[in-house]
């Protein structure tokens, strides 16, 4: 007996993560061909990628996998001599997709923050099973994609399975 | 069998079997173990803490301090109330503190020695000779239980919920705020430690709205619980009230069948603490006797489960509620002998009562004892005609009611003495917590929907600031007599034991005797006599404890003051603690992409701090530890070593000011580093002692790629980032830890060109390669960074390489090298080889005292520098002057010698101008390079000693040695630059 929850890890996909003051978003956004979630803790999602807002001058962009190489350095050249930082991620980091009516019940075991308050489309950072993580809210209650560093990722995944009531 | 032919909750058709004790006993769904013993007329469920006496059910809920039971059927879990425990098909449980069994037991010897055993007996019996030598005693006669000895298979989970409303206790006061609190819209979460709501009305027949209570309550909460912003969670104990109004709450076999208990942290705004109160015991000699219960305590088993105390009782007590009784114990058949009556006057309502049920009332009367030992055979009273004996086989008994002021005590509330209901209730506000109902001292029901209806009210304007709701009416009710008490105390010098505190065995004259020892606080009476500690926590005693205080030193109760409730209410599992974290999970263990091919190649793993495991050293068929460093070191010396080096941190730091804030960071310059090479730095703490070290690498102009060691990465980060964040918000970097992205592998060794030269690469490695020197290129089509850095003190490569790519090229490595034995090493042999280099490790050599000077890096020390931080305290120290710790080298006269870390250095017996303590050892090993035994040490005014003789003075081994030059293989440095 488990809780109805599909855990998954995610592949096949490139994290870029971005610093920089409000004058340089706008050189990314014309690179990417949209306007930046502004709003803390609120993300943009298209067909060819997703833009999470984390703080006011930190995003992360992601974006599938080939095109890694191609989009950082469109991003790093549209900021060539300004103030900021665009740094691949990709392998700092592993994410996981919580999927199912149960998705909450298995991730408030982690996660000490009010799942319930986060809707659609938002995403959040936050302690999570004794780790860091940033959760994005893919469909509120019912699906999740979770990012923690890569190092943890096995622990992740183990404890994530236990969380949905599997035994070792 | 004393179960009445109809009535209560139970489900007779689901009979269930169950062992108290070993012997056999049937009881019913619906049952707890302790309803189901009351019906099966057991009598004596456990044996009290001290003097082992007998001891039956006092009371029907969690206060309960006499039946601590061993479950043994459920994991042998120990200190269970019987009262809590539901009955179960095959339950096995039995009592604790006594053996052979709870009927006999020989411990019961204490009783006759009770005068051995006054309060205090601790500090005054085992003053003389060794307390280790008596605490094999103690403790083998003290316990509740005993802890399990098979692994618990119970799942267990641990979950965070937040509600703008916290309700504890589905009472009709708890009811009646969640009702009204829904209806505002407010996320509610109303948590009941009873299998069912109601409360108080699950026992007592009432009526609200002019209808059964039960169905008021059956009709609202299940109103409630459709509701979507409403969580209702029954057999739910609120353990403890933390700060920011968080509440931790048990649930006790949640609706998830492969789940035991849950674990709730609970975060909410507000917090209504509708937990009711608890009937207070009576003080009278004897009142520890099996078959002597509290009054609600033997309506409560009557009326929810059908299961019948005795045929005959006596009531005593000294307020209005047993009155309310009567009919109760009528309508089971039980013949009521009469109420002794403390006071002088009870109320012509309450006389009513008694006269309605025929029985009489025996005022200003005062029990002097309780016949019968294993069981109430009669009771001796004294009033104004004498002094009587009535047959009886349980007596029932009152002394008024507590409050369950628990949660609002952990929240940091203080209690006040109310003179009126003779009872301690909240005083002022504690952080969001709304006592209402029996917690606040409100015992009418009545009253207690009103002050729920008023809460709810308060709390929906006091978050809205909307006073102009229409707030729902209060449900109405039947008219109750007025609860009235005296609060009468047993005369002084009793005859008899008469306890305060079941659970710890205190007797009113061991609270007498601790006021004449002169403990006149309550806080040191408590913990002078126990009274009111441990898992009991005062539930039913402590005002009786504060009550006799005070009439001992004279004083009003409300002056006396009382002692702090602390969680948890109730005992917590540690399976409920520890949630699904066991096992595997019980460390958040970190990995990098070598951790399975080191594990597949037989590594012995080890800690290596920040939650990694690393390889310790990669034994082979018949190698022990020596071997095994032996082998990987003489590899690494002589052809080539590989070790994984992915657990460091590294941290890439971008923008203009980099080079400025490595130059702070740092004791010597970085911003002077030209692009495509790497600088070795140290770090400080403001206190200018070690930090960290590690080398950093200049990328581009202004981008820079750090790196620290592993344990350090977490607070060096943190370092960095709270320092940009709030004292250097004028640079303009970035900072991005990107330690998991890179895996490291380090190829070390006089062959590691050689074996990186077999792959196909656009790296160059001739001799411009030089040492701190990176490349950027392709090894085998995989994108990498090679560095030339060495922590061996060999010629080192340390490839960097997306984690992605990393095993694979990890793999070619191994291949690549096989034809020079390259030989992965763990951390016991890198270890070895940084001391046999005497390379410094803030981690072994720093103490919290050594400052760079002392650990011989004043070369990495630019004092010119305008700041750094740590300069400040670097010059105090140089300013003060005196002697300081020294790392030094140390080479024992016996090449062989055990040396072990943390070996105390002493002068050798030659030396007269010093004596005591002069160091300590900081790395020791045997090197098997030298083939002989050397250490690293802090040693006094080491600098100035080298040639001198010290002792090592280890725990299990000394020797002699010779204070050297803390490096002992290549001090040039000439293997690691070729």
């Amino acid at each position: 007996m488990s809780y109805q929850v599909e855990v998954s890890s995610l592949a096949h996909y490139a994290l870029i993560n971005l610093r920089g003051e409000t004058q340089v978003t706008t050189n990314w956004e014309a690179v990417l061909d949209v306007t930046f979630p502004k709003s803390a803790h609120t993300a943009l999602i298209s067909r060819a990628f997703s833009i999470l807002s984390l703080a006011s001058d930190h995003w992360w962009v992601r974006t599938a996998l080939k095109n890694e190489d191609e989009l950082f350095h469109r991003l790093s050249e549209a900021v060539s001599g300004e103030h900021a930082a665009v740094t691949v991620v990709t392998d700092h980091f592993q994410g996981f997709s919580i999927k199912g009516p149960d998705a909450v019940a298995v991730l408030r075991q982690g996660f000490s923050l009010d799942l319930r308050r986060l809707e659609s489309g938002q995403c959040t950072r936050g302690g999570f099973a004794r780790c860091g993580a940033t959760l994005q809210v893919v469909e509120s209650g019912r699906a999740y994609e979770l990012f923690v560093e890569a190092s943890y990722s096995e622990y992740v995944e183990r404890w994530l399975k236990m969380a949905q009531g599997h035994t070792f | 069998m004393t179960r009445l032919a109809n009535g209560g909750v139970i489900d007779r058709q689901r009979p269930l079997r169950f062992t108290f004790n070993g012997k056999r006993y049937q009881g019913y769904e619906g049952d707890t173990l302790a309803s189901a013993l009351v019906a099966n007329d057991v009598l004596i469920v456990g044996r009290s803490f001290k003097y082992h006496r007998p001891r039956g059910l006092l009371t029907c809920g969690p206060e309960e301090p006499n039946a601590l039971v061993q479950l043994v059927s459920d994991g042998d879990q120990p200190n269970l109330r019987a009262t809590e425990i539901p009955l179960r098909e095959d339950l096995e449980a039995r009592s604790v503190n006594c053996w052979p069994s709870a009927k006999f037991d020989l411990r019961a010897i204490n009783s006759v020695l009770a005068p051995l055993f006054p309060a205090g007996f601790y500090y005054k019996t085992f003053m003389a000779g060794r307390w280790d030598f008596y605490s094999r005693f103690i403790r083998q006669a003290a316990g509740l239980g005993h802890s399990p000895k098979e692994r618990d298979q119970g799942r267990y989970e641990r979950v965070n919920h937040h509600a703008d409303v916290l309700i504890v206790g589905a009472g009709p006061s708890g009811i009646q705020a969640a009702r009204v609190s829904a209806e505002t819209g407010h996320d509610v979460m109303v948590l009941d430690m009873q299998e069912s709501p109601g409360g108080h009305l699950l026992f007592h027949p009432r009526q609200i709205d002019g209808r059964a209570a039960s169905d008021w309550v059956s009709r609202e909460v299940g109103e409630l619980q459709a509701r979507e912003n409403v969580t209702w969670l029954q057999s739910t104990t609120a353990t403890g009230y933390y700060d920011h109004n968080m509440v931790i709450a048990v649930q006790h076999e949640p609706a998830e069948s492969w789940l035991k208990e849950r674990l709730w942290h609970i975060r909410a705004s507000k917090v209504v603490i509708a937990t009711g109160a608890v009937e207070r015991p009576l003080i009278f000699p004897g009142n520890d006797r099996p078959g002597v219960m509290l009054a609600d305590a033997a309506v409560r088993y009557i009326r929810r489960f059908a299961a019948v105390p005795g045929k005959r009782v006596l009531i005593y007590t000294n307020n209005s509620t047993p009155y309310a009784h009567l009919e109760t114990f009528k309508t089971a058949g039980i013949e009521i002998q009469s109420i002794l009556d403390l006071r002088k006057s009870p109320s012509e309502a309450e006389l009513s009562l008694a006269r309605n049920s025929e029985v009489p009332v025996i005022v200003d009367a005062r029990i002097t004892g309780v016949q019968g030992r294993s069981g109430v055979k009669g009771v001796t009273y004294q009033n104004g005609a004498g002094t009587k004996t009535v047959r009886c086989d349980f007596v029932c008994h009152s002394g008024g009611w507590n409050p369950l002021i628990h949660l609002y005590s952990h929240a940091g509330g203080r209690s006040r003495f109310e003179q009126a209901s003779a009872a301690f209730v909240p005083g002022e506000r504690a952080q969001g917590a709304y006592p209402i109902g029996g917690a606040n001292g409100t015992f009418s029901l009545a009253e207690g929907l009103k002050e729920a209806t008023d809460v709810a009210n308060t709390l929906f304007c006091e978050s809205v600031g909307n006073s102009a709701w229409s707030t729902p009416a209060t449900p109405a009710t039947e008219d109750e007599v007025a609860y009235r008490i005296d609060q009468i105390w047993p005369e002084k010098g009793l005859k008899g034991k008469a306890f305060v505190d079941f659970q710890n065995d205190v007797t009113t004259a061991d609270i007498a005797l601790a006021v004449r020892e002169n403990f006149q606080s309550i806080e040191h009476v408590k913990r002078y006599t126990t009274a009111g500690m441990a898992v009991d926590q005062g539930k039913i005693g402590n005002p009786n404890v504060i009550g006799l205080v005070s009439r001992e030193l004279g004083e009003e109760q409300s002056s006396v003051g009382t002692t702090t409730f602390r969680p948890p209410f109730a005992p917590v599992s540690f399976g409920a603690i520890g949630g699904s974290e066991r096992g595997p999970l019980i460390i958040p263990a970190r990995t990098t992409p070598m951790t399975a091919w080191n594990i597949e190649n037989g590594a012995a793993m080890d800690e290596a701090g920040a939650n990694f495991r690393r390889p310790f050293f990669f034994p082979r068929p018949g190698e022990v530890m020596e071997d095994a460093v032996a082998r990987e070191a003489a590899a690494v010396r002589t052809s080539c070593g590989i070790y994984d080096g992915s657990p460091l941190g590294t941290f890439e730091l971008q923008g203009p000011d980099t080079g400025e804030l490595l130059n702070r960071l740092y004791t010597n310059r970085f911003d002077n580093l030209p692009v495509g090479r790497g600088r070795f730095g140290l770090m400080l703490r403001e206190d200018g002692r070690l930090f960290d070290d590690g080398v950093t690498f200049r990328v581009d102009q202004n981008r820079y790629l750090m790196s620290c060691g592993t344990g350090a990465a977490g607070p060096v980060y943190a370092h960095i980032d709270r320092l940009l964040q709030t004292e250097w918000t004028d640079l303009n970097v970035y900072l991005v830890n990107v330690s998991a992205a890179w895996a490291t592998m380090c190829v070390c060794g006089p062959l590691a060109r050689v074996v990186l030269g077999k792959l196909e690469s656009d790296i160059a490695l001739d001799p411009t390669f030089q040492f701190l020197d990176f490349r950027d290129g392709a090894l085998e089509g995989i994108n990498v960074r090679v560095a030339r850095v060495s922590y061996t003190g060999e010629l080192s490569f340390e490839v960097n390489v997306a984690r992605r790519s990393a095993l694979k090229l990890w793999k070619i490595l191994m291949e690549a090298g096989k034809e020079f034995d390259i030989t992965p090493v763990g951390s016991e042999t890198s270890g070895v080889l940084r001391i046999e280099k005497g390379f410094i490790s803030p981690g072994h050599e720093g103490d919290n005292i050594t400052n760079p000077f002392d650990a011989g890096m004043g070369w990495i020390v630019d004092m010119t520098k305008s700041d750094f931080i740590g300069k400040r305290s670097l010059l105090r120290d140089i300013k003060l002057g005196g002697e300081r710790q020294h790392v030094v080298g140390l080479l024992p006269d016996d090449e062989r010698a055990p040396v072990a870390d943390g070996s105390a250095l002493l002068p050798a017996q030659e030396s007269n101008s010093r004596s005591g303590f002069q160091g300590h050892v900081t790395a020791a090993c045997f090197s098997p390079t030298l083939k002989r035994t050397i250490a690293l040490a802090l040693l006094k005014d080491g600098q100035n000693r080298h040639g001198e003789k010290v002792v090592i003075s280890g725990l299990e081994n000394s020797c002699v040695a010779t204070v050297t030059e803390p490096a002992f293989y290549d001090p040039k440095g000439e293997r690691m630059r070729a």
